[in-house]
């Protein structure tokens, strides 16, 4: 049968309807453009990076974002027998409806006889609008019942599994991070997800190693402590890990007397790389999360690190290998690559006293288990503890999806040329997470196959395999089907400025650990002047026009590169430090589009007339200040601002902000003499404060991080906190937005 | 001589009671010249002061009744170097009239307990770690944890100080003083854990390394007062569950009883050296797994037995051995001991674990099951309290001993350690654990008997002091189980024989002390050497002593004559040859290293208990009668009780097992008959009273296989081999010959001239 074997461009699928509610929401994927250049030489000439950043568990931003789940019929899900690509809105059903035409590799498969439907006289399939997966470009496959499709399913689907290990060592303890930690975990017992399957397990470690028997039938816990450290050595073969459920009051007991048994303690040690080791050894049957908390340097056992930072290199080009891994760890890649294997995911909580953690060395861990790191820079429990409480319960209650696997597929005329985010590239378009979450992204830039595209769209499919909580296997399953276009118009024209500025920006990051911080920033600035001078000399109508022309879609560009050079991970200094550098390096490697621009161009909001503000009661409802631009043309000597950058904010008081206005918001007339660095907005009946705290709510509950809030004043030493986020103001180190315009106009115009 | 009364006074028994008078006689005595010395033997005499000590060089003799006083001068003559010493001024009022308790004649034993010794540096109360197997059954291990826990609440000595340890694959050390949840260490048992490990442990863990409890402070977290943590400790051995670890089919259970000994002596070693500490291993059966494994886990490689030992083929014996000796060996030295509880009778592995006992003087309880009495009462006997409301054991004592310049100490065989005092007295010939005069023991009771050698190191001809006797002072320096520091001293003198006739130096024989004396080198020798040559070691010597003390005509058997007091001392030798001392085939190398654990523990007349069993024979109207060990005692009317000190046996007689099956017992027209049951019984439960361990108790009818108790240690007096005379008795079925042919041998070889 010649047509189900052969793909030509007669068999090219063309998109019955691109109607707008199957439109692919930018929650889920955005392109840095929504054409495909048809040449080799088009796409290089735009100077535009093609490609998308994808967040698959993204959390519904609108009602089109919520996603159908799919239940696969007796047939299971249906495939193109030749690519496996998933059947979806632009495959193309013929003869009847008993065949349907691959739009990824234009085979013409066989429809298997339990999906089949009559088409209508359009050609649609009759049942389409009980068809989701025909209809939506992101649907959820359940996975079918396992004996029909055994590909799915190596084995049952593991229950959601968390296994906390948490240091216990000097800072630990004093810092309060062990009480907060075992605090928050403790008041989310009732909360974990998956249950009546969910499993746990804590190992809390300084020089020695300490396991808890959490057997049910136990009336106590039992504390078993490991002190050698030479080998791996689980003292229990059982009741380390255990059912949540069953096992509820002992874990309470647990965590209620786990604090007392920690006083004050003078060990300084970490015996972190062993506690690895032996949470590796007992979830490796299952899989699941570690979520670690460390506050020292390993120094014992296996994983032991040496203190290698270096004051001497910090600010100069050779910094950079304090972004990386030490060159003489094995151990944390290692250990890494067995827990990818193992559907293992490991979460990092870094808390720094100021002292070198190494960051790097220790982010092999996350890097290559699809985690997450965080990290807390000379953390308190009193200022810093709700961070932390909120962060671990975000942790712990997002969406998860374990055991994944994401593979992106294309039609032939593209590929994926690079990935970027945490995950193991286990084969070239199939990426091991293990974990998947609602906070991560992952990114992809493409590259056309051949010189010529020969098709007129292009489709691009991401399917990602995963068992929910609940012990449920399902593939969401992501489609986009783009038009392939000859003009540089349509590619400037379709181009998304949030997309085109991540997508760069996680480029810059892996140069910044490949060479060095200012060739990243070289490379983010050289790229806009390059995308604009292309611009303007293919594009730009008047050409004889000696201003600085900016495309429609990408006027933020040169304003979003500017903020990424000056944000926390490439500023130029020394003030950031090596660890908090990689931390945010790292972040941005995982950050969806929305977080980045947020991260690198913070909002700000005018609150000095805040009393004016109308807001009704419901935080849904309520009308936000004016947000204005990130230079200090607002701060007024009597104003208040409120900076948002989707990890925390930040007010800031004028010197004469009005007395009565402070009276109503703390209590107290000034702030003088106040240790702000410690400072509690306090929750007071007047409207201003009222007001005050509905703002705030209604900026966190829009962000799945909770927000912390800093309090700075003008003049104070803390302020720059605040100013230094004010990324259009000239700098010590870096220009102001209008210098920088006026320079790339330079570089452009001396180009031509 | 009245040795019984010797006894009674010191605790000793003399081999030969009156000394030969030079080193060639002295050996031509063929029996060592040696004695039994029962250290803890109850009732001695106690001051509260200092003793006083001899000044002279090299001499740290004790003052003692033999001692010349000039009470004008108040000096005293060292009856050992002949130093003269001041007496101390406190002794200013002495008088022929007025003598400190230590010049007494009669108190030639004496203990002192002084307030300097023990308040300048007091010692803490005594140490009890329970090291506990969990690789039991469900419900041993439940009985195993509520005899602990009775002892615990209830038994102990006041303000004694608890630890525990508990083991299978891994070893557990349980920190008891945690009030919020119980917290333990964990150890591989697949490991030897150092002491540096256990030392660095002591100063871990999150708190401070000392742990204070009311006004007191500890030296660590896991010995504390089981007043304080009774409660800790009872709800940790009632959630004490059987190890965890999946025991796989065709496999033992993984026990690493060497890495749980190796924490248990470690943590003892690194706190409490030289304080009273006894660790209490309750095992249920071989070490599988790490140090000192005696059997690995595959069920296919059977336990060791005799001929595999023998033979070099026991693939971890000699490793094990010498690994437990090790251990047994770290434990003497700081003055702890090692008990050994094992509910396996015959293959606990203890035949390599047996130095830790033997080295330390710990005690041993081998039983069928932690739920039997043997086990039950065993373990509660060794915390109950004497007639004095005290609890009779003692930890950590030294023994020193001190001679006459004409007797040397050749060694000593018992449970104990060379201090390797290398003192003027050391002789040069060794026997059992020599060159020294100064022996360690971590554990004593009043039971714990040693056996000291001595040689006469006199010339021949070489004359001796006019008026002097031979000396010989034990100062034994231990800790009572209050944790008061003790001294005892038995000073022992024995008159030199004018002269070289055997009359003189016979009648001083005592054969008891004698048989017991031999029958711990014979055990020493076969330890190392082949069985066989023991016997015929045995054999020889036994005919070297008659030949030399017996009256006889030269070849003619017939006048063969032996005095009293030598002429049970072949039926001793007879019933030692065929004891499972040394006919070791019929019980596993465990059973074989415990009975001669037993043999070198007791004092005399325990000890030929074990070699020589009693028979008592219940009839109508007759009570109890001793009958001979013979297989004509057994009679069909006849009720008998055996006592091996292993064992007690009661065996009815055919006739009387056919009415008691009948029931003859319940029908009140046979009320004598039901008497008659009832007292051997009776009699048997008193015997069973004072052991220690308590002895396996059987009953058995005549014919049944349980009678095999009785026919394998009675002499066989008619065997198949020789039924000629089949007028009375069993016929026994052995090869072994019957005493009357071994008397007949012995005389015969006895009367050769040579
Ligand atoms: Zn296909
Ligand atoms: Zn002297």
């Amino acid at each position: 049968n010649s047509s189900s074997s052969t793909s030509n461009h007669a068999g090219e699928v063309i998109p019955l309807s691109i109607a707008p509610e199957v439109q692919c929401p930018p929650t889920f994927l955005r392109m840095t453009y929504n054409n495909i250049p048809q040449t080799k030489a088009l796409a290089n000439k735009s100077n535009i990076p093609f490609g998308c950043i994808m967040h698959p568990l993204a959390r519904p931003q609108s009602q089109s974002d919520v996603i159908p789940v799919v239940s696969p019929g007796l047939c299971g899900v249906v495939r193109c027998r030749r690519c496996r690509s998933y059947i979806n809105p632009f495959a193309l059903f013929v003869d009847g409806g008993r065949r349907w035409r691959c739009n990824f590799c234009y085979l013409t498969n066989d429809v298997p006889t339990d999906y089949y439907s009559p088409l209508d006289a359009t050609g649609r399939r009759t049942d389409l609008a009980d068809r989701p997966e025909l209809q939506r470009r992101v649907v959820d496959e359940a996975s079918p019942p396992s004996d029909s499709l055994p590909e799915y399913m190596v084995r049952p689907p593991q229950p959601a599994t968390y296994f906390f290990l948490i240091d216990a060592s000097f800072y630990a303890i004093s810092s309060g991070m062990f009480h907060m930690t075992i605090e928050t975990i403790r008041r989310t017992l009732d909360e974990f997800p998956g249950s009546p399957r969910t499993r746990i397990g804590f190992i809390t470690f300084n020089s020695s190693l300490h396991f808890y028997n959490l057997r049910s039938t136990l009336s106590k816990p039992q504390m078993l402590v490991v002190t050698d450290l030479s080998e791996v050595f689980l003292p229990l073969p059982d009741d380390l890990l255990v059912n949540l459920v069953d096992s509820r009051a002992i874990v309470d007991t647990l965590l209620t007397k786990l604090p007392s048994m920690f006083p004050v303690t003078q060990n300084v040690d970490s015996a972190y790389g062993m506690a690895l080791k032996c949470a590796f050894e007992l979830i490796k049957p299952i899989g699941g999360k570690i979520i670690s908390f460390v506050s020292t340097l390993p120094s014992m056992g296996d994983g032991k690190l040496p203190n290698r930072e270096d004051s001497r290199i910090v600010g100069t080009d050779k910094e950079t290998i304090l972004f990386n891994p030490s060159l003489d760890d094995k151990f944390y890649k290692d250990l890494a690559m067995d827990c990818s294997r193992a559907q293992i995911s490991i979460d990092t909580f870094i808390f720094s006293s100021h002292q070198f953690l190494d960051v790097a060395t220790l982010s092999s861990l996350s890097q290559f288990t699809g985690g997450e790191n965080y990290f807390y820079l000379n953390f308190r429990s009193d200022t810093d503890g709700e961070k932390l409480f909120h962060d671990l319960r975000n942790n712990i209650l997002r969406e998860t999806g374990f055991e994944a696997v994401f593979r992106v597929r294309c039609s032939k005329a593209v590929n994926v040329e690079s990935q970027y985010g945490n995950f193991f590239v286990r084969s070239t378009d199939l990426l091991a997470l293990p974990n998947v979450d609602a906070d991560k992204s992952y990114a992809f830039q493409f590259q056309l196959v051949d010189n010529n595209v020969s098709t007129k769209y292009v489709s691009i499919q991401a399917a990602l395999l995963y068992t929910t909580t609940f012990g449920e296997r399902r593939i969401r399953i992501m489609t986009q089907c783009l038009a392939v276009t000859n003009s540089l118009a349509d590619i400037f024209r379709s181009s998304d400025v949030g997309a085109v500025t991540t997508l760069l920006t996680k480029i810059a990051v892996e140069k910044a650990l490949s060479s060095k911080l200012s060739d990243a920033r070289d490379m983010l600035v050289n790229r806009c002047v390059d995308i604009l001078t292309v611009y303007k000399t293919d594009l730009a109508s008047r050409k004889e026009n000696t201003q600085l022309l900016l495309p429609e879609a990408l006027k933020l560009l040169p304003l979003y590169i500017l903020s990424v050079t000056k944000s926390t991970p490439f500023r130029l200094g020394t003030e950031v430090k090596p660890d908090e550098r990689t931390y945010f390096l790292n972040l941005f490697r995982i950050s969806s589009v929305q977080n980045i621009i947020s991260l690198v161009y913070p909002t700000l909001y005018n609150m000095t007339n805040l009393h004016e503000l109308a807001t009704p009661g419901t935080e849904e409802f309520v009308t936000l200040p004016n947000q204005v631009n990130l230079n200090s043309e607002h701060l007024s000597r009597s104003g208040m601002l409120l900076l948002e950058d989707s990890q925390q904010m930040i007010l800031w008081l004028g010197r004469d902000y009005p007395q009565q206005n402070m009276y109503e918001i703390f209590g107290i007339p000034t702030l003088e003499g106040v240790d702000l660095s410690t400072l509690q907005l306090p929750q007071l009946e007047t409207p201003l404060s009222v007001k005050l705290h509905t703002v705030l709510n209604a900026i966190r509950s829009q962000k799945s991080v909770f927000l912390p809030l800093r309090i700075v004043r003008e003049g104070e030493g803390r302020e720059y906190l605040f100013t230094q986020r004010l990324v259009e103001d000239k700098m010590r180190n870096s220009t102001s937005y209008y210098d920088f315009l006026v320079l790339i106009h330079q570089r452009i115009q001396k180009s031509q | 001589m009245d040795f019984d009364a010797a006894e009674e006074q010191d605790g000793v028994r003399m081999s030969f009671n009156t000394l030969p008078p030079s080193r060639l006689e002295s050996t031509r005595l063929v029996v060592p010249l040696g004695c039994t010395y029962t250290p803890l033997k109850e009732n001695m005499p106690t001051v509260y002061y200092d003793p006083v000590v001899c000044k002279g060089t090299n001499c740290k003799t004790v003052l003692n009744p033999y001692c010349s006083i000039d009470f004008k001068s108040k000096m005293w003559v060292c009856t050992f170097c002949f130093y003269r010493n001041p007496l101390p001024p406190s002794y200013n009022d002495i008088s022929e009239t007025n003598l400190p308790a230590e010049l007494i004649p009669r108190y030639t034993t004496m203990e002192y307990v002084t307030a300097k010794a023990n308040d300048r540096n007091p010692l803490p109360p005594p140490i009890f770690l329970f090291v506990i197997d969990t690789c039991l059954t469900a419900e041993e291990l439940e009985e195993l944890k509520s005899a602990i826990v009775v002892t615990v609440s209830s038994l102990m000595p006041e303000n004694s100080l608890v630890g525990l340890i508990t083991y299978g694959k891994t070893v557990q050390l349980f920190e008891l003083g945690v009030e919020e949840i119980p917290k333990s260490y964990v150890f591989n048992g697949s490991k030897d854990v150092t002491a540096k490990q256990i030392s660095d442990l002591l100063s871990i863990g999150g708190r401070p390394a000392a742990q204070s409890m009311g006004n007191q402070t500890f030296p660590n977290r896991f010995l504390l007062p089981h007043t304080e943590v009774e409660f800790a400790l009872t709800s940790i051995l009632e959630e004490l569950q059987v190890d965890p670890h999946p025991v796989k089919s065709g496999r033992r259970p993984l026990r690493a009883t060497g890495a749980a000994l190796s924490v248990a002596v470690g943590l003892l070693e690194c706190s409490y050296p030289n304080c009273g500490a006894r660790i209490m291993l309750f095992t249920g059966g071989p070490c599988t797994y790490g140090p000192g494994v005696v059997v690995s886990d595959d069920l296919t490689e059977t336990l060791r037995s005799h001929t595999d030992i023998s033979k070099d083929n026991a693939k971890h014996t000699k490793k094990a051995y010498k690994y437990y000796e090790s251990l047994g060996g770290r434990a003497v030295t700081n003055g702890h001991l090692i008990d050994v509880f094992a509910q396996s009778y015959d293959q606990p592995g203890f035949y390599e674990m047996q130095e830790l006992t033997k080295k330390t003087g710990g005690l041993v309880v081998l039983g069928d099951e932690f739920k039997a009495r043997v086990f039950k009462d065993s373990f509660q006997k060794i915390f109950a309290k004497n007639e004095k409301g005290v609890h009779p054991f003692a930890f950590n004592a030294t023994i020193d001993v001190q001679t006459s310049k004409e007797i040397k100490v050749s060694g000593c065989i018992g449970h104990c350690a060379s201090t390797n005092k290398k003192t003027n007295n050391v002789s040069e010939t060794e026997i059992g654990v020599g060159g020294t005069s100064g022996w360690k023991i971590g554990g004593i009771d009043p039971f714990t008997t040693l056996a000291f050698y001595f040689e006469v190191v006199v010339q021949h001809g070489q004359p001796l002091p006019a008026g002097q006797k031979g000396l010989i002072q034990f100062t034994t320096h231990y800790q009572s189980s209050s944790g008061e520091r003790v001294l005892r001293v038995t000073t022992i003198a024995r008159d030199w024989a004018p002269d070289t006739t055997n009359q003189t130096i016979g009648a001083g024989f005592d054969q008891e002390a004698a048989a017991v004396l031999m029958a711990r080198i014979a055990v020493f020798k076969a330890e190392t050497e082949e069985a066989f040559d023991v016997l015929r070691w045995l054999d020889r010597m036994l005919i070297r002593l008659v030949a030399k003390f017996a009256d006889y005509t030269k070849d003619d058997p017939n006048s063969f004559q032996l005095s009293t007091n030598f002429a049970v001392y072949p039926q001793f030798m007879f019933h030692l040859r065929r004891s499972h001392f040394l006919q070791v085939w019929n019980s596993s190398p465990d059973e074989t290293a415990f009975y001669r654990y037993m043999l070198n523990r007791e004092n005399v007349m325990n000890t030929l208990l074990m070699i020589q069993p009693t028979l008592e024979a219940y009839g109508f109207g007759t009570g109890a009668v001793t009958v001979l060990l013979a297989s004509t005692s057994i009679q069909p009317d006849k009720i008998l009780l055996l006592d091996s000190f292993f064992r007690v046996v009661i065996h009815y007689g055919e006739t009387i097992a056919q009415w008691r099956k009948a029931g003859y017992q319940d029908d009140p027209k046979h009320e004598a008959f039901k008497q008659l049951l009832e007292q051997p019984k009776e009699a048997a439960q008193e015997l069973m009273k004072s052991r220690f361990p308590l002895p396996r108790f059987i009953e058995a009818d005549q014919h049944t296989s349980q009678a095999r108790f009785i026919l394998a240690t009675i002499d066989p007096v008619v065997t198949h081999t020789n039924q000629s005379n089949a007028a009375a008795g069993e016929v026994i079925f052995t090869d072994d010959v019957n005493l009357k042919v071994f008397m007949d041998h012995l005389k015969k070889l006895a009367v050769q001239s040579s």
